[in-house]
């Protein structure tokens, strides 16, 4: 297991009497793809909001990069798209070239390549004629200024077509492989998420109920398809236990599995 | 902070809608000196005229730079990535509270020098070193209005993350509105021996206007304005500290 990067360790978080986060413990290592996943109002936008700073909690530990005395240094390393925190009347160049400022990137060629990252280099209108899939990239582009060591991704696929989303995924699995940020991300994709991290919390009813791995996914058996000769003397077939077998697909278990298992509600087939 | 700031100033100063809401006060400052020139018109004429178009510039300029300094802001959320990244909230607060600062210096001393131009240059009011001076006071006073009014509307802009209703304060202040009411509510029998009135945020503006004007500045007026500005700063960092952000 890597470094620890964030640890949230008994997290509380309370708006009045209601309690959105009961105790949340949550270990990101360094090198994850971590995938949170969790129903709305499970409490994933207040994990990001808590470790952002711009929530406080109330009882618990944060720390950031080994650090839990100063948090706010530790934001520093860590680039995030949590939405669309753009101004409409500025291009693409104009609105990153606000952030680089603010930012106190001193490269001035900085924008041109998370621009290029994000295959947005050749666009010169302004954000607001932006289609949603230009805008998520356009986040996305905010999120890399300045090489943060951990990425912070917010339903990055949200409003995004089935070629938008593969782009996401494919652009995470770069960044983490090339370039080696730690990312969490958070989506309702499930599927779309197991492709992509390599570790998952699924957050329910304001706590993290479990943590699950690729490899759990892989080699926690779950059924049996069979297929048979014919459908209608199956049950008899099976009294007398003379059953033809055709053909045997093992499957594993898939994340929704354990989501919907842990969570509740109805799965697609 | 200082890159927070450096950013906000670039972008505010290239905002094509502020540019020109400046331009039309502009062009009406022109306009009115255009307009009283007379055959007694000079330099006293001509302080008098940038006197009376003063009294609309705190409410004039302050909601063309609120609007400047907070809408955009607002609406981009630009203050979560601030946040996001490090910044501490309170530098936050300091740095929309400068960029106010500094955006209506830059504002004044550009309607100064129109003015001169235009009044004492193009219009000849022939103005000597008097004028000069009380065209800077008359500048400082606009200037400590606008940033005294809104620090304290600063408080609501925050608190709500919305221009709305913390922009009608800025009006109310700005426009003597609540200075009136509460000078009426001072003055009822049983408070008005204890002479209130004379420390609200508008006497104590005026009180330093007078000073300066007269030539008998004295500290205590700085002081009193300073506290407000303070108290706005303070009241602003404590009840936005623990507030929650939307993403």
């Amino acid at each position: 297991m890597g470094e620890s990067v964030i640890t949230l360790k008994g997290i509380n978080k309370n708006y009045g009497k209601h309690q959105v986060l009961k105790g949340v413990d949550l270990e990101i290592n360094k090198g994850d793809i971590y995938g949170l996943v969790g129903k709305n109002g499970a409490g994933k936008t207040t994990i990001f909001k808590i470790i952002l700073g711009l929530s406080e909690y109330q009882g618990g530990t944060l720390s950031i990069c080994g650090s839990e005395a100063d948090v706010a240094e530790g934001r520093k390393k860590i680039g995030f798209f949590v939405g669309q925190n753009f101004f409409p009347y500025l291009s693409a160049r104009k609105n990153l070239e606000y952030y680089r400022v603010l930012k106190n990137i001193k490269d001035k060629n900085e924008v041109d390549r998370v621009l290029k990252i994000v295959e947005l280099d050749q666009v010169k209108s302004n954000f607001k004629s932006f289609s949603m899939g230009m805008r998520q990239r356009l986040g996305i582009a905010n999120a890399l200024m300045g090489n943060p060591e951990i990425l912070i991704l917010d339903e990055p696929t949200n409003g995004l077509d089935p070629q938008g989303i593969a782009d996401v995924r494919k652009l995470v699995q770069k960044l983490n492989e090339e370039y080696g940020m730690t990312v969490i991300v958070s989506s309702h994709i499930l599927g779309e998420l197991q492709n992509t991290a390599h570790r998952f919390g699924i957050v329910n009813e304001g706590s993290v109920a479990r943590v699950i791995t690729q490899e759990d996914l892989v080699t926690e058996e779950h059924s049996v398809r069979i297929s048979i000769s014919d459908l209608d003397k199956a049950r008899e077939v099976l009294e007398s236990a003379g059953i033809e077998i055709l053909g045997e697909i093992k499957e594993t278990r898939t994340l929704e599995d354990f989501y919907f298992n842990l969570v509740g509600g109805e799965q697609n087939d | 902070m200082i890159n927070y700031l450096r950013a906000d100033l670039k972008r505010i100063y290239m905002r094509i809608p502020r540019l020109i809401a400046l331009l039309v006060v502009y062009a009406a400052l022109i306009a009115m000196l255009c307009f009283s020139v007379d055959e007694e018109w000079n330099g006293i004429n001509f302080v008098v005229t940038l006197s009376q178009f003063s009294i609309a510039l705190p409410v004039l300029l302050g909601v063309i730079e609120l609007v400047s300094v907070y809408a955009d802001d607002f609406k981009a959320k630009t203050m979560q990535i601030a946040i996001g990244i490090g910044i501490k909230r309170r530098r936050v607060i300091l740095v929309k509270l400068i960029e106010m600062a500094v955006l209506i210096c830059t504002d004044l001393l550009f309607l100064a020098l129109v003015a001169l131009i235009v009044g004492g240059g193009i219009l000849h009011a022939g103005l000597q070193a008097e004028q000069y001076v009380d065209t800077a006071v008359l500048i400082l006073d606009v200037w400590m209005k606008i940033v005294g009014y809104s620090s304290i509307s600063m408080i609501l802009m925050f608190f709500m993350q919305s221009t709305g209703m913390a922009t009608l304060v800025y009006i109310a202040l700005s426009s003597t509105v609540v200075y009136r009411l509460s000078s009426m509510l001072l003055e009822a029998k049983w408070i008005a021996p204890l002479h209130l009135g004379r420390y609200t945020i508008t006497a104590l503006l005026n009180i330093f206007h007078s000073q300066l004007v007269l030539g008998n500045f004295h500290i205590a007026s700085l002081i009193g304005i300073l506290i407000y500005v303070g108290l706005g700063f303070g009241i602003t960092v404590f009840l936005f500290k623990g507030r929650e952000l939307e993403f």
